[in-house]
């Protein structure tokens, strides 16, 4: 059952209404209040205001609004490039912002992507400046470098086998004197 | 900031991995210096090619070839360099043998002309060569 409020509640009401304290309820009670038509003349202006406010359905929009909109919108317009912004003045950051913020699976996938990107960027990177990555271009290739380099293994390993083999002659010649001498001594 | 820390990570990981300490990386990129890096596969078939005169893809037999000494590497980087840069070279191979982990096989210095070869832990094994032109350095590497 529906409960008229008197003059006292009312306006304990719509004092807590301004404060923004009211409940949906409460606010249901003070227009029904408004609308038994038993309103003090001092609260004439009270009572419009809180119309406005709160049931904007009985707002008569006129029926020209949108060229009003266009026009005001394309006045706005003429007024920025009649008057530019100074360059001194910093410009603000547009922020797009998604109605529904993405599930958390979609922020995951965003950022695994984004480490799959960076971490193939990284890998580009390293091979395209690996110091160990292959120069040669073919079989053909790496067999002329192979040789190219047993030549230079061969031209450094040069004076240490001339220096063993004449090593190994002084060895040799040493046990053929031995050799002799052992056989003298059997002899004798 | 959970992102920011995985993707400091992630970055730091390739940095480190970029960051290997060897002595001829520097090389692989410098003007006036032939720098060339032979990998697995490539290594094997251009030995069999200079071998057997084809690729072949089963064992090799380098036997009365004269390239026996390639048989047990499978990788090799071959520098060699001329003028300003050949005494760089040089002096980087006078270091190794101050490195840890190198050692000094056999060392020759004759006529102007100096050989050196080097082992590190049976894997690398490194034979320099230096002339009055140039300088040239043959890496032969095996993966363990």
């Amino acid at each position: 059952m529906k409960q008229i409020l008197n003059k006292e509640q009312a306006g304990e009401l719509l004092a807590r209404f301004y404060e923004g304290h009211t409940t949906p309820t409460e606010e249901r009670q003070l227009a029904e209040f408004f609308r038994s038509g038993n309103i003090p003349a001092e609260w004439e202006a009270d009572y419009k205001l809180f119309l406005a406010m709160t049931e904007t359905t009985d707002v008569q929009l006129p029926t020209d609004i949108a060229e009003e909109i266009t026009a005001f919108v394309n006045n706005l317009g003429q007024e920025n490039e009649q008057q530019p912004m100074p360059m001194s003045e910093p410009r603000k950051g547009i922020i797009y912002r998604l109605k529904t913020p993405p599930k958390m699976f979609y922020r995951a996938a965003v950022v695994v992507a984004v480490l799959m990107a960076l971490g193939g960027s990284i890998g580009w990177y390293q091979s395209m400046n690996n110091p160990f990555r292959d120069t040669c271009a073919n079989a053909e290739e790496a067999a002329q470098e192979i040789l190219y380099a047993n030549d230079i293994i061969n031209r450094s390993t040069a004076p240490f086998l001339q220096s063993a083999n004449i090593a190994m002659e002084q060895v040799n010649e040493m046990n053929k004197t031995i050799q002799k001498a052992t056989q003298y001594q059997l002899l004798k | 900031m959970k992102r920011i820390f995985l993707v400091a990570a992630i970055a730091l990981c390739g940095i480190a991995a970029q960051a290997q300490n060897k002595v001829f990386e520097k090389y692989a990129k410098m003007e006036g210096v032939e720098y060339v890096c032979i990998n697995k596969a490539m290594f094997s078939a251009g030995l069999s090619l200079a071998t057997a005169g084809q690729v072949v893809f089963d064992s090799i037999d380098t036997k009365g070839t004269g390239l026996e000494k390639f048989a047990n590497f499978n990788r090799m980087l071959i520098i060699t360099a001329k003028g300003a840069k050949k005494h760089q070279l040089s002096k980087d191979i006078q270091k190794l043998s101050s490195e840890k982990g190198y050692e000094i096989l056999m060392e020759s210095h004759s006529n102007g002309n100096d050989d050196a070869i080097f082992l590190s832990s049976d894997t690398e094994f490194i034979i320099c060569n230096t002339r009055e032109g140039d300088c040239s350095v043959v890496v032969m590497l095996k993966d363990k």
